[in-house]
């Protein structure tokens, strides 16, 4: 008889103690030192109350200075936290991923050895020699896989240990102190003053950011958040962990005022850093199905009293730096701040969609710019958001949100990295108006440009397709028949220019949905129409997902009626609808009235054959 | 083009904002609870409940022939600042069942529940519809792991229901799976 040394099953990996998840961390202790780098600011740069004098007033300003700089080692002391965390949770996404390639192989050779004891059941002799070479294998593959486990453990130790090292130094008063003042210490204002000189050029602010130390990007981020967070050429991950900060730094002051104390800005405030914490729990534990990983949710911008209080936010699923095909989708109006959890659902249905078959995706829902809005409650308040939404009718919102999404795109330009990125940018209701000015008027740095549910491809300037300055045959447009909202486009001074899906613009028209018909009693109706663009099982979506990913839609005619013809139509037909649901209302009236009178009738009828006994 | 006929154009634009606004202002004071029983309730809570019956009794049977669901809420959704809302639950299912083998399984359970099946095309790989309900699932490929995604959502949206809707917090569609 042979004996055949068959390895023993590797057994499974202990699971992590840190996850990915543990950036929370790093973003509490952020939020945690913005705010106190805030109350620094606020004590470096008040004294003593006005209108006090004489040794009071002496005593209070040296105690404010006191406090500011005891404050100060506070946030020197998080500065070098935070740092060490950051490291730390770059690390464990690194482990994590390796964690999951070993018990993948592990898994693999387990696999192995199962299949090997089953051909050395069912072998003969003359077999032994191949199953002894595939066991002297699988043995090696198994001693093989057991050194990279130990090593792996090993690496997860190390960086536990560099963890608690780094926090050690600056665990108490004495070494923040040090740490605030030692030579070599980020100069925050002046990294400020060279971030201002740079303007609005991207690429410059990107090829600035990537000189500095990791230890002076952490400082800035820590001392000027609103700063590094919406600043076009950030790093996106770097964009988000200031933004994040931020964010954490104002849910824990205005959630800590009683409800009854906010002031309405405070609230209005609050309401918006809800909204991006809302929309950036959307993807919850799912899994990017490129990476392996939880999804990767970026807000790109955080502004929450921008544009008067409307606010200005970007949510983004998917790393847009380092994936192949980046979408940015310009909502329309009634959308500020406080939509956008609906605005990155459309934005994570279609990641989801497109994300994956090879090709890695990103798409960002950017309400960067102040579209018309329209909050119910001000709708007397005129004027206030009864005149911001009254500006739907005029371009100037579009204009300015042009320049800005411009900006934006160069900014993703400028931090892609590897291979270029196809860049789609999709413009819905107000917000293709927006991106059509983005495109005439600021040269849109994107791949593809598609208008869905548009009232007009952008003013007097724009005749056809070509005007808006995108590669020959990249500007998409699709509406829903049903939706009023495309039937708005014209030519001339009035209006929001050119309906994109006439055959004579010239762009590529894809199906849509058509919609259900409407009247002026199920106005829902036609609202739904013009929002269902994203809806799961649309035909709008697969065609957007198409586009996202490079890739040529369904292609169909463009439209030979006008669109104002359209609305016209609807006009007509809804006038005859509404007289002919008066006619009938008036009859059933009448055949009520006929009725009852009748019944009178019988009644009184009734009434004198009991009153007459005969 | 449309130059020849600029006031009707005016008159027509004028027209649909005043629709839209009063659709608007209509939506913000509507009583919801004139719709369909229950104060506060009306489309939204009608929808919620034909949605959340329909996954309760399909979703034991359905998700066994795809894998694994871990999370599954189901929320609503408001369309922009419009005051409609979608209700929806999505569960993500890590390397699934292969679509080939589970397909024919699954539009199997969709049918016995009484679900229309049918196949929209590009973006789900099965679709069943029953009243205001869609379930659809969809196959996906990664360079990392594949995925089934299970939709559960209502097909029209519902109007009027603000303050139900912000009372109303998500249901843990995997309860039902227990």
């Amino acid at each position: 008889m042979t004996t055949i040394t068959v390895p023993a099953k590797v057994p499974a990996l202990e699971p992590m103690e840190a996850t990915p998840a543990a950036s929370a961390v790093t973003t509490s202790l952020r939020g945690g030192a913005i705010a106190a780098g805030d109350v620094c600011d606020t004590m470096r740069a008040k004294g003593a109350p006005p209108g006090w004098t004489g040794d009071a007033s002496i005593a209070a300003d040296h105690a404010m200075t006191r406090f500011g700089r005891e404050t100060d080692a506070v946030v020197a002391a998080l500065e070098k936290a935070v740092l060490a965390c950051d490291v730390y949770v770059d690390q464990v996404v690194r482990l994590t991923k390796e964690h999951a390639d070993l018990e993948s192989d592990r898994g693999e050779l387990n696999n192995a050895i199962d299949a090997l004891m089953a051909d050395i059941d069912a072998s003969t002799g003359d077999d032994v020699p191949a199953l002894e070479a595939r066991a002297q294998q699988l043995l090696e593959r198994s001693r093989h896989l057991t050194d990279q486990i130990a090593a792996f453990w090993q690496r997860v130790r190390d960086a536990e240990d560099r963890l608690v090292r780094a926090l050690g130094a600056v665990d108490d008063v004495s070494e923040g102190r040090s740490a605030a003042t030692r030579d070599g210490r980020a100069d925050t204002a002046a990294l400020r003053r060279e971030l201002a000189a740079l303007g609005r050029d991207a690429t410059a602010v990107n090829a600035w950011w990537a000189s500095l130390s990791p230890a002076e990007r952490e400082a800035l981020k820590i001392s000027d958040p609103d700063l590094v967070g919406n600043t076009n050429g950030i790093p996106t991950g770097d964009r988000d962990e200031a933004n994040r900060g931020s964010l954490d730094r104002d849910l824990d002051r205005l959630r800590g005022l009683p409800a009854d104390e906010r002031s309405d800005a405070e609230q209005a405030l609050l309401d918006r850093a809800e909204a991006a914490e809302q929309a950036l729990a959307i993807p919850g534990s799912k899994v990017d199905r490129t990476t392996g990983l939880p999804v990767d949710v970026n807000l790109l911008v955080y502004q929450p009293g921008a544009f008067g209080g409307d606010g200005a936010v970007a949510v983004g699923f998917g790393d847009p730096d380092t994936a192949d095909n980046t979408a940015v989708i310009v909502p329309g109006i009634t959308n500020d701040g406080t939509t956008i959890p609906t605005n990155a659902e459309d934005a994570f249905r279609l990641f989801e969609r497109s994300n994956g078959a090879g090709e890695s995706s990103a798409t960002i829902a950017w309400m960067g710019y102040d579209a018309p809005s329209w909050r119910p409650q001000d709708a007397l308040d005129w004027p206030g958001d009864g005149l911001d939404m009254g500006s739907v009718v005029r371009e100037d919102k579009a204009v300015a949100g042009g320049a800005l999404l411009a900006d934006f795109v160069d900014g993703l330009r400028a931090t892609d990295e590897g291979d270029r990125s196809h860049l789609s940018v999709i413009g819905h209701s107000y917000g293709s108006t927006t991106a059509s000015h983005a495109a005439h008027g600021h040269g849109l740095a994107a791949d593809s440009l598609t208008l869905i549910g548009s009232p007009g491809a952008g003013g007097d300037a724009v005749d056809h397709a070509r005007d808006l300055g995108m590669p020959a045959g990249r500007v998409y447009a699709g509406a829903a028949d049903n939706d009023f909202v495309s039937w708005l486009g014209r030519d001339g001074d009035l209006g929001m220019g050119q309906d994109p899906t006439q055959a004579t613009f010239g762009a590529t028209r894809f199906p849509v949905d058509p919609g259900v018909e409407f009247h002026a009693e199920t106005i829902e109706e036609g609202v739904a129409n013009h929002t269902s663009y994203f809806d799961e099982g649309s035909a709008s979506l697969g065609n957007l997902v198409a586009i996202t990913r490079g890739d040529e839609p369904t292609v169909i005619s463009g439209r030979t009626e006008a669109a104002n013809d359209m609305a016209l139509d609807w006009a007509r037909d809804e006038a005859v609808h509404q007289v002919e649901k008066e006619i009938e209302a008036t009859r059933q009236e009448i055949e009520r009235g006929v009725e009852q009178t009748r019944e009178w009738g019988r009644d009184r009828w009734q009434d004198v054959q009991d009153a007459w006994p005969w | 083009m449309v130059t020849r006929l600029p006031m009707l154009d005016l008159v027509a634009r004028i027209g649909l904002g005043i629709v839209t606004l009063v659709w608007l202002l209509t939506s913000c004071s509507s009583s919801s609870s004139e719709v369909d029983g229950g104060p506060g309730g009306g489309e939204a809570q009608a929808a919620k409940r034909e949605m959340d019956a329909l996954a309760e009794k399909l979703l034991p049977d359905l998700v066994p022939r795809l894998g694994e669901v871990t999370e599954m809420d189901a929320e609503f959704v408001e369309r922009g600042g419009y005051g409609l809302y979608d209700y929806r639950a999505s569960a993500q299912v890590l390397r699934p069942a292969p679509r080939r083998e589970a397909l024919a399984e699954v539009e199997r359970v969709l049918e016995e529940h009484g679900l229309t099946v049918e196949s929209p095309g590009e973006t789900s790989d099965v679709t069943g519809t029953l009243g205001n309900v869609r379930v659809s699932v969809v196959w996906m490929s990664g360079d990392a792991v594949d995925t089934a995604d299970l939709t559960v959502n209502t097909l029209r949206p519902a109007s009027g229901d603000d303050d139900y809707v912000a009372d109303t917090g998500p249901t843990d569609y995997t309860t039902y799976l227990r």
